[in-house]
């Protein structure tokens, strides 16, 4: 639409003015419900003047007595006014049916009428984007879109997100969807970790990901569409299994000036804590376990005068802020967007944080009526710090004594006792604690750093001709330009085994992907208008060159040191990787429709890959789509109830292609020792001609309705079948290799999807739109038989059922004999074994959604958001930590509880929920929990938060007007304002381990939990 | 405007044709093996892998497994009986220490496979010159990895008797198309003869053609296989098989070709005492670690016997009292090289062969192993002598050279008073002199791989039932070691081993 208005401007503009006789004309511009239309384009006819109405729909232009006023607006039909001397012309706009609802981006250059779509599609506009205030764009889509489940893994600032676009259909792979930002398929998948290798040599996955989307500046995004089914994506073929995200930026308008600037400030808080034990409580059950393991000792801790609150030493208010600048415009030759923005998050932890500049041009050139060249550039440079093992590696690590990351901060400030203070009292330095393993959260904070930095270019660079009428042909040439370096420094553990210095990990990753599409457009014209047809067919290479390395010294005994120089230790092997790929892809697609009342699509791609063996080089991917306007039928009786009435249907394929790369080769590597001077190699892997992407064939059926004329209701219904999933089979081991990855898997996804929105209510002075959507999904296993079915500890795939948590089941109350917590005896045969284990529930929700409402009342918006998870359940070891009270482990003396140990066994008898407090080293009962993955911290997930309230203000145009601005607007936001939860820990919305598992999620290990956050920022428009 | 559509259309056609093949990229982070042995480097460094393979886990287990098996090692303070290895009645079809054995061993089996099946079709000239008197470096690398293919399943048929030869690196990942049966222990030993004919025919005494590379000479020799290996490996073979002379004959290309002599002191063979002991002149075999980072270590190994530099292993009081002397009499060096006694409630023999004294988390042990030395020849070829014929005063002599240096009176830790020679007065039978040499080969080679093998021995030769009795057995159903029970699920052809259904 905003095409055909650009090109009528153009038109007019170039038409010839006639001789005048000037007139002022002013008015008013209303759509039928009397509520003013901002922003409106007021052009006299023939000539290139024109202006825009203001806020309140008002507007002055001067012009000649016998000029025509043309008023346009996007959803409305243009107006056409004779001037004929009138000085006040007030005018009413009608909606035009056909432009009615945004028109939708699908990719490849490709939009369509979301009226005509056959497709099923979700899209979230700047608007929507500009309310909440975030610091990465996928944050943007929580909540926002039917079928699409967005979760912060952490809270951590820069921390990665989870988006699964209709549940998780795979165990091994990558389940993120694919981005697109202008035409360019983005690499959006983590670049790696730091570690230190494990005692193989290996690397070891584990910490926090760095989220590849918070290079992104959200402020210069225009649109989000979110394709869903496989009609609209498997014209993105083997990438296309998850999901495909297209994001357009935005773009400079011909005649029209725009300059913005926008300013926040904020501040974060956690929003809760756990209760824990004061020192008089602590110094009193470590007193009792010590007690009963050393008879006749009889005060084992001393008080001393302090009672320090770790929680309240590691958490803090921290600040929020952003400036972003903005600049659009142009003439019908050549138009520009500029955008420059600022983040800055500091964590709630202290020592963590994240900040990015970023830097956009859009350029648009029209070289000729026939030729039109453009590029979009933009670059970010971020800093992220992070904190040790947060989110990642187990935290329980640390009390094991083998966490290769070091303790983590969270973890070890709701363990750390009470008793000790951050300082040691002379001022030499941060106390420690004699008696336990643990160190001091503090010093492990400030001491140690782990801190991120990356560059990203992102760009490309396009032209499109007109060949013929109808023929078009546009070329796009991208390039996603990544650069981090990641530097790890962990402080040495007092005590430790190694006490000898510090490990320092610098790690490397640099990716230079390109990408390349072509694509010719034909839409012929037809002697019956009645046919509508548009096709395309195209081709796109693309290629990823990586390669990231790490490496890391121990012994740095001078801290503060980040160079491998203060290092008395010689370097332990490093580790490489390549993850290069390339793909070389052909696809075509057709749109149809007959009277606007019969509307089919076909697609279909072919994809080569890099990744995929020999015997599956090519994948071929189709899909066909069909709609029908039932209300457009003669039958279909007039009313006033829905206007339009649209089924729809669709089918087709689509794979993931991201799983290993090279795994089909076989392979070898040099091994980590030399032997009598030379490197030895030992084969890697066997050939496997047939590794390739895992497919998902999927159905959709939906509806479209237009209620009332004021509100727009989809309902779509999935069934998405993957099969050929990647599952590590074992393999005799006479071959020498104990397994390989193979597509032998299945998986179902099925749910509905739910939307409506609309406008409730449209006076002059209130307007209340609103919009609402629900979404149920169920991920089934099918086949996982060449696995054990265990994902990680405790979560299962069963052939045939829903993807569940097993567990061992505690018993409500401890042994009142001993104070023990014991499990559940299911089998009744006197021993812990696997028969005892029961299914718990499902890690994954029954349903997600959103609720939105927005207000405006005079100068007034007002935006409340809702969104919320059922039915998932989490499993909160955070909680575990403070629960695990020393009945079997020497280990934990010294380690702080939960305020629950108040109500512990004390002796023989006892009915309590809380174990006895036992540092010996007792013999465990045989329904021991030790060691087991038990419900004793598994807790329902479900929340529904009060996502975000914005309220803004807009200074009057009138006041705007002498000042000569646009507009000037106040805003307040709160983000995380109110949680309604039975989840316990710190925040429901946690994903430990969802950078890494598909299966394992809802995993709660000493996360860094979401800060509540209030914003207030002002945005001036010129 | 037709100058540009004919460009865009040209541009449009020869991309989307174009030959630049995005889609076969070749790893740069790994060996493509499709690629791989296309140079003499390639195929050393897939030799060493082998070797690394090969030394890292199987070698050193089929040490400790027999020394764990066999009546000289027990376990320290808590008994035998928690330990499957000393105790076979709770030995199950998922153990650990037998399940790793079978899969280090086929590990290893791959690298060696995958280079067998390449190297043949490399070109001579690849290899450039060999030494003179030595074979072109191409069938020294072949002869080099069939003795480690050798060495692997003789050991690996004395643990789990018949198992699947597998002589050729698997083409395809697909579980169904790797079942293989177990094969016949005899066709299996045929392959392993076989593949010793080869290398004692190919391999040198000496690597010569190595000579100029990194590491000098006599590290290359001792730490590879060289012909006498090849020879000691196939006397072990004869002498188990009671082929009595051809063990004798390959033990005595060995002792005449002088490339091996005893040391003079027994003290000096063991490099734990002192790393400058480390290749002596009667090594044959011999493990090569090195302490840095990125050297090949054998730390896993020693810290079985020693950790932290404490003894964790002990001997058994029988294995005690086999050597001559006492606490305050000494005289046989051996006794005091092998264990040590602490004196307590209840009194600890420790096993001490090789000595770690570093701690198990200070990676890069540097001392060595050795599988393979000369005195192992005297032994057998007094074995086999006296079963020839009774006396052999040949015999008799090849025991005393063992014995007279045992009792080296310049023994580090005092003074020794010696042990006597050996007279064939007070063996006067053979059966009395067999068992006499039992005892000199238990006491010369304690700890270092033999006894559990030459206990299977005696009672094949004797019908005994020593090997049962050592490992706490009453039927010789678990005799062997149960074929891993996971193997068994993903490959339905093999039948597990008695005992452990």
């Amino acid at each position: 639409m905003i095409r055909y208005l650009l090109a009528g401007v153009f038109f007019i503009s170039f038409c010839s003015t006639s001789f005048s006789q000037a007139i002022t004309v002013t008015g008013r511009v209303t759509d039928i419900q009397k509520a003013s239309i901002p922003g409106l384009n007021i052009v006299v006819k023939g000539t290139s003047r024109g202006t825009i109405t203001d806020a309140d729909g008002n507007y002055t232009i001067v012009c000649e007595l016998r000029d025509k006023l043309i008023f346009s607006f996007i959803g409305y039909k243009p107006v056409q006014e004779e001037v004929m001397g009138r000085q006040i012309i007030n005018v009413v706009m009608r909606e035009d049916q056909q432009e009615l609802g945004e028109v939708v981006v699908l990719g490849y250059n490709t939009e369509q009428s979301r009226r005509d779509l056959t497709t099923s599609v979700s899209v979230i506009s700047a608007e929507d984007i500009l309310k909440i205030p975030v610091a990465s764009l996928d944050q943007a889509i929580q909540g926002r879109a039917a079928g699409v489940q967005v979760i912060k893994n952490t809270g951590a600032p820069g921390g990665g997100v989870s988006v699964r676009v209709r549940g998780t259909a795979s165990f091994t792979g990558n389940q993120e969807p694919l981005y697109v930002v202008d035409g360019i398929a983005i690499n959006n998948t983590f670049s790696g970790t730091t570690g230190p290798p494990d005692s193989n040599g290996g690397s070891r996955a584990g910490n926090e990901v760095v989220n590849g989307m918070a290079g992104i500046n959200s402020d210069d995004i225009e649109s989000i569409t979110i394709l869903k089914d496989a009609a609209s994506t498997s014209i993105y073929g083997a990438r296309a299994a998850n999901g495909v995200v297209v994001i357009t930026t935005k773009r400079g308008k011909s005649n029209r000036q725009t300059f913005n600037f926008d300013f926040y400030y904020g501040l974060q808080s956690l929003g809760k804590r756990y209760d824990l034990l004061n020192a008089t409580q602590f110094a009193s059950v470590v007193n009792e376990g010590m007690a009963r393991s050393r008879p006749g000792v009889p005060s084992f801790i001393k008080e001393t005068p302090y009672n320090t609150d770790w929680q309240n030493e590691i958490f803090q208010v921290a600040p929020q802020l952003q400036a972003a600048i903005s600049t659009s415009g142009g003439n019908e030759k050549i138009q520009y967007f500029v955008s420059s923005s600022y983040f800055k998050q500091e964590g709630i932890v202290i020592n963590s944080g994240f900040d990015r500049f970023s830097y956009r041009t859009n350029l648009d050139y029209k070289i000729n009526d026939k030729i039109k060249v453009g590029t979009n550039l933009a670059f970010t440079f971020s800093n992220n710090l992070r904190l040790r093992n947060n989110g990642g590696a187990n935290v329980q690590d640390n009390f094991n004594g083998n966490s290769a990351f070091g303790p983590s901060v969270i973890g070890s400030a709701l363990v750390y006792s009470p008793l000790i203070p951050v300082f040691k009292p002379d001022g030499s330095g941060y106390a420690s604690d004699s008696l336990s393993a643990f160190q001091n959260p503090v010093a492990i904070a400030r001491v140690g750093e782990i801190k991120n930095s990356g560059i990203r270019v992102l760009g490309n660079i396009f032209a499109e001709f007109e060949l013929l009428k109808g023929l078009s042909f546009r070329t796009v040439w991208g390039a996603d330009v990544r650069d981090e370096n990641e530097t790890n420094l962990i402080a040495p553990a007092p005590g430790s085994p190694s006490a000898s210095g510090g490990t320092l990990t610098k790690r490397s990753f640099r990716e230079l992907l390109w990408n390349t599409n072509n694509v010719l457009t034909y839409k012929p014209t037809f002697s019956n208008t009645k046919h509508s047809l548009g096709t395309q067919a195209g081709f796109e290479m693309s290629s990823s060159k990586n390669d990231g390395y790490w490496t890391s010294v121990t012994g740095i005994t001078v801290l503060g040191f980040t160079t491998f120089g203060a290092s008395t230790r010689y370097l332990t092997p490093y580790s490489d990787a390549d993850n290069s790929w390339g793909m070389r892809s052909y696809f075509g697609r057709a749109f149809y429709d007959y009277d606007k009342r019969y509307f089919a699509t076909v697609s279909a791609r072919v994809d080569g890959s890099s990744r995929f063996g020999p015997d599956r080089k090519f994948a071929f991917f189709p899909s066909a789509s069909l709609g029908w306007m039932v209300s457009s039928e003669k039958f279909f009786p007039a009313n006033q109830i829905v206007s339009d009435l649209k089924l729809r249907t669709s089918y087709g394929i689509t794979g993931n292609d991201q799983i290993p790369p090279f795994n089909w080769r076989a392979s070898g590597r040099f091994a980590p020792t030399n032997y009598i001077g030379y490197n030895g190699a030992l084969p890697n892997s066997i050939q496997n001609e047939s590794y390739s992407w895992e497919q998902t064939a999927q159905l959709d059926v939906g509806l479209d309705v237009r209620l009332l004329d004021r509100f727009n209701l989809t309902v779509d219904y999935y069934n998405r079948q993957t099969s050929d999933l990647l599952i590590g089979v074992p393999l005799p081991r006479t071959t020498g290799f104990g397994g390989a990855l193979r597509n032998v898997g299945s998986m179902e996804n099925r749910g509905i999807e739910f939307a409506i929105s609309g406008n409730v209510l449209k006076t002059n002075k209130l307007t209340w739109t609103s919009s609402f959507n629900i979404s149920f999904n169920q991920v089934k296993s099918i086949d996982a038989s060449f696995n054990s079915g265990l994902f990680g500890f405790s979560h299962i795939a069963r052939p045939g059922q829903p993807i569940a948590i097993q567990l061992y089941q505690l018993e409500k109350t401890v042994d009142p004999a001993t104070g023990f917590r014991r499990i559940k005896d299911l089998n009744e045969n006197g021993r812990r074994d696997e028969g005892d284990l029961t299914v718990v529930g499902s890690p994954f929700p029954v349903h997600i959604g959103g609720f939105t409402n927005n207000f405006s009342y005079k100068n007034f918006e007002l935006s409340v958001f809702f969104q919320w998870s059922y039915g998932n359940m989490l499993i909160n070891n955070t909680r575990g930590f403070v629960q695990g009270v020393g009945k079997s482990n020497i280990s934990r003396i010294g380690t702080n509880l939960s305020t629950e140990a108040l109500g512990r066994w004390t002796k023989p008898g006892d009915i309590a929920t809380f174990p006895g407090i036992d540092y010996t080293n007792a013999t465990l009962p045989n329904l021991s929990d030790a060691g087991v993955p038990t419900d004793q911290n598994l807790e329902d997930g479900s929340y529904l938060r009060l996502k975000n309230v914005s309220l803004s203000y807009n200074l009057p145009s009138a006041w705007l007007k002498n000042k000569k601005l646009n507009s000037f607007r106040f805003y307040m936001t709160m983000n995380n304002l109110l949680t309604f939860t039975k989840y316990s820990g710190f925040d429901p919305e946690v994903n430990h381990s969802g950078a890494f598992t598909n299966i394992g999620v809802g995993i709660d290990d000493g996360t860094y939990p979401q800060a509540r956050t209030f914003i207030m920022g002002v945005n001036i428009g010129l | 405007m037709k100058k540009i559509k004919i460009i865009v259309v040209t541009l449009f056609l020869m991309l989307s044709f174009s030959t630049c093949e995005v889609i076969d990229l070749a790893p740069n982070d790994r060996i493509d093996l499709a690629k791989f042995y296309s140079t003499a480097s390639d195929a050393e460094s897939g030799l060493i892998g082998g070797y690394i393979t090969t030394f890292n886990s199987p070698a050193v287990n089929f040490i400790f497994f027999n020394n764990r098996s066999s009546d000289d090692l027990t376990a320290p303070i808590d008994g035998r009986q928690s330990d499957a290895l000393m105790f076979r009645p709770i030995m199950d079809r998922n153990n650990g220490d037998a399940g790793g054995l079978w899969n280090d061993s086929y590990n290893a089996l791959a690298s060696l496979n995958l280079l067998m099946g390449r190297v043949p079709s490399m070109d001579e000239g690849l290899f450039g010159r060999p030494a003179a008197g030595q074979f072109n470096r191409k069938y020294e690398i072949l002869g080099e990895a069939k003795f480690l293919r050798a060495y692997i399943y003789y050991n690996l048929t004395q643990f789990f008797g018949d198992v699947p030869l597998v002589t050729q690196f698997p083409t395809s990942s697909d579980p169904a198309k790797n079942q293989v049966a177990r094969t016949p222990k005899a066709q299996v030993m045929d392959t392993v003869m076989a593949d010793l004919a080869y290398a004692d025919k190919y391999l040198p005494w000496q690597h010569n053609n190595l000579a100029t590379i990194a590491e000098d000479q006599v590290v290359q020799s001792k730490g590879r296989a060289t012909k006498g290996a090849a020879k000691l490996l196939a006397a072990r073979i004869f002498l188990q098989r009671k082929e009595w002379q051809k063990s004798i004959d390959k033990c005595k290309e060995i002792v005449g070709s002088g490339q091996f002599t005893l040391t003079r002191k027994w003290t000096t063979i063991f490099s734990s005492s002192n790393l400058a002991s480390q290749n002596s002149s009667e090594s044959i075999l011999e493990i090569q670690t090195k302490r840095g980072p990125g050297e090949f270590n054998n730390n896993g190994g020693y810290s079985w016997f020693h950790q932290d530099g404490a003894p964790r292993r002990g001997a058994t009081i029988d294995a005690f009292n086999l050597f001559e002397g006492s606490n305050t009499n000494r005289k046989d060096v051996r006794k005091e090289f092998s264990m040590s006694q602490v004196v307590g409630t209840p009194a600890q023999i420790y096993a001490l062969k090789y000595a770690n004294s570093f701690p198990w988390w200070d990676a890069a042990n540097p001392f060595n192993f050795i599988p393979m030395r000369l005195t192992e020849c005297y032994l057998i070829m007094a074995e086999a002598l006296n079963e020839l014929s009774y006396p052999s005063s040949e015999a008799l002599g090849y025991i005393n050279t063992l014995r007279s240096r045992a009792a080296d009176p310049n023994f580090t830790n005092g003074p020794v008073s010696g042990i006597a020679p050996y007279s064939l007065v007070t063996f006067d039978t053979q059966l009395k002199f067999r068992q006499a040499i039992r005892e000199e080969r238990r006491r010369e080679l304690m700890f270092e791989g033999h006894r559990w093998f030459d206990l299977l021995r005696y009672d094949a030769m004797d019908g005994t039932t020593k090997a049962m009795d050592a490992v706490g057995l009453t039927s010789p159903e678990k005799l062997l070691f149960p074929i891993p029970q996971g193997e068994i699920i993903v490959n339905s052809l093999l039948v597990q081993n008695p005992g452990y259904n």
